[in-house]
């Protein structure tokens, strides 16, 4: 009977461990504390090699503690210079602190609120699939978050190859699934630089696909220009040429695989000598509405909004443009277009909730992204 | 009696909980309530809204980047993207694959993975 109420109960809380990470950072945290949130934070820490607390004994993946110690410090600082867009330059600070403070449990509750079959932050923003597999397939996994899912998908870890390269995980795919993967496709595209806003000389980071590891050559406004590191096929790290022209510019690329030139859209960059620094949104209010009071002011926060010209960006599409005085945005979700769409096809079937992605689009480029709650009622 | 109370148990909650046919497969359902084109993303995928979503026997709510056509028309039924209407089918976890073009650059969504093989509710249709 024991056993089988042991077996029971690994079998039903294995899916619910799964979805363990809403776990919420509401204290600021630092060096000497000792608190139920440094064990959850040391437990998030872990999950990414770049920020492990320790490879062994305490703070290492499995003996976590509630002692926010020197080990703790030092994996802080790593995740926060790892997100220092989001984290320092909103506070004008160039290397990580240690400090738990406002903007860094923002990023660590936002990990959490968009990782959910696997609580791994890795997995998200950036993350390309070759990431994604190795966290999922490979020991860098948190040993008992591994044990979780290795349980339910019995045997999995134990066929693949510890490297967890795409290729070792590849005989368990298909490959023409591996080849539809818009993150591993060799069509050369540039999605993404930021900041939107630099300074020629800056080094600013490229997203997109079909980067080579080498001879890849962009071109900002015309000006060409040798990346310093290229990884993933996804991510450049590029110096903005002194000699680019001012203004809004095209950024380009070509290597072996092709050319951005002749695509279908053209990403651009803003060179300046006097950059704006791009939006951190620090809250939202209310975070969540009733989609029978769609009429309800929600106000944004943030350190740096501009004065005017400031867009509401969902996947639904645009609003705006709002002003603000530096500080809030008010707008109400009944502006944002389809949103009755969304409304009419979530009631059909009685739908709880879903969670509406926003940004703020103005002159330094667009925001971070933060969760509005739409709750389906009568 | 309690053995067997237990051993029922047991089989509901197995049952209950969908298992994977294959070791890298990871399954999906859910019901669409919106699908937004992803314009700046190589080939042609979908911003698509679940709501309930069903990664395991837990409902949940969340978007997924759609890839179309899917990889194999393995199901029966298709057209993903007609919103109030079930899906079913296959996604790689934590795939950021939804880029969609918004003035001088692409911006990206938070999705929970990319479908590279999905059926749906609907009858045939034409493609």
């Amino acid at each position: 009977m024991k056993k089988n109420i042991i077996l029971i109960f690994f079998v039903t809380t294995i899916p619910f461990f799964v979805y363990a990470s809403g776990f919420s950072f509401e204290k600021d945290l630092k060096q000497g504390d000792k608190l139920p949130d440094v064990l959850e934070l040391q437990k998030k820490l872990n999950l990414d090699v770049d920020t492990r607390i320790s490879p062994i004994g305490p703070g290492s993946p499995g003996n976590e503690t509630d002692y926010f110690g020197t080990l703790t410090k030092v994996a802080v600082v790593k995740f926060q210079n790892k997100y220092k867009n989001e984290v320092l330059t909103p506070a004008n600070l160039i290397s990580g602190t240690g400090f738990i403070g406002s903007l860094t449990r923002k990023k660590l509750n936002n990990l959490n609120s968009v990782s959910v079959s696997i609580s791994n932050p890795t997995l998200i923003a950036t993350s390309t699939t070759k990431e994604v597999l190795k966290n999922i397939f490979s020991k860098e996994v948190n040993p008992s978050e591994k044990n979780q899912i290795g349980t339910y998908f019995k045997g999995l870890f134990d066929k693949v190859d510890l490297e967890g390269s795409v290729s070792s995980v590849a005989p368990y795919l298909e490959k023409s699934v591996l080849n539809s993967v818009p993150s591993l496709t060799s069509d050369v595209r540039i999605y993404n630089i930021e900041p939107y806003q630099v300074k020629p000389g800056q080094k600013v980071v490229v997203l997109g696909t079909g980067f080579t590891e080498k001879g890849n050559l962009f071109s900002f406004g015309g000006v060409d220009v040798v990346p310093v590191s290229c990884s993933y096929s996804t991510y450049c790290e590029v110096v903005v040429p002194s000699a680019a022209p001012l203004g809004e510019q095209i950024v380009s690329l070509r290597n072996s695989q092709g050319s951005t030139i002749n695509k279908n859209f053209s990403v651009k960059v803003y060179i300046t000598y006097n950059p704006v620094s791009v939006t951190v949104i620090d809250s939202i209010a209310p975070d969540f509405i009733k989609t029978s009071s769609i009429d309800t002011p929600i106000t944004l926060k943030s350190k740096n909004f501009s004065v005017s010209d400031n867009y509401i960006y969902t996947p639904l599409g645009k609003t705006g443009p709002y002003s603000s005085d530096g500080e809030n945005i008010t707008f109400r979700i009944g502006e944002i277009g389809n949103i009755d769409e969304v409304i009419k096809n979530g009631k059909l079937l009685k739908a709880a909730s879903l969670d509406l992605p926003i940004r703020v689009w103005n002159s330094g480029g667009f925001s971070d992204v933060v969760l509005l709650k739409l709750v389906f009622d009568k | 009696m309690k053995r067997l109370v237990t051993v029922f148990t047991l089989l509901f909650v197995l049952f209950l909980f969908p298992k994977p046919t294959n070791a890298a497969i990871f399954g999906f359902g859910g019901y669409n309530v919106f699908a937004a084109p992803c314009t700046c993303s190589a080939g042609t995928v979908w911003y698509v809204w679940y709501t309930p979503l069903f990664l395991t026997g837990v409902p949940i709510t969340g978007a997924m980047a759609v890839g179309v056509p899917p990889v194999g028309l393995w199901y029966l039924n298709y057209d993903p993207l007609v919103p109030t209407t079930w899906s079913l089918g296959k996604y790689l976890p934590g795939v950021q694959g939804c880029w969609q073009y918004s003035g001088p650059t692409c911006v990206t969504w938070p999705t929970l993975g990319y479908v590279y093989q999905v059926g749906s509710s609907l009858p045939l249709s034409t493609p």
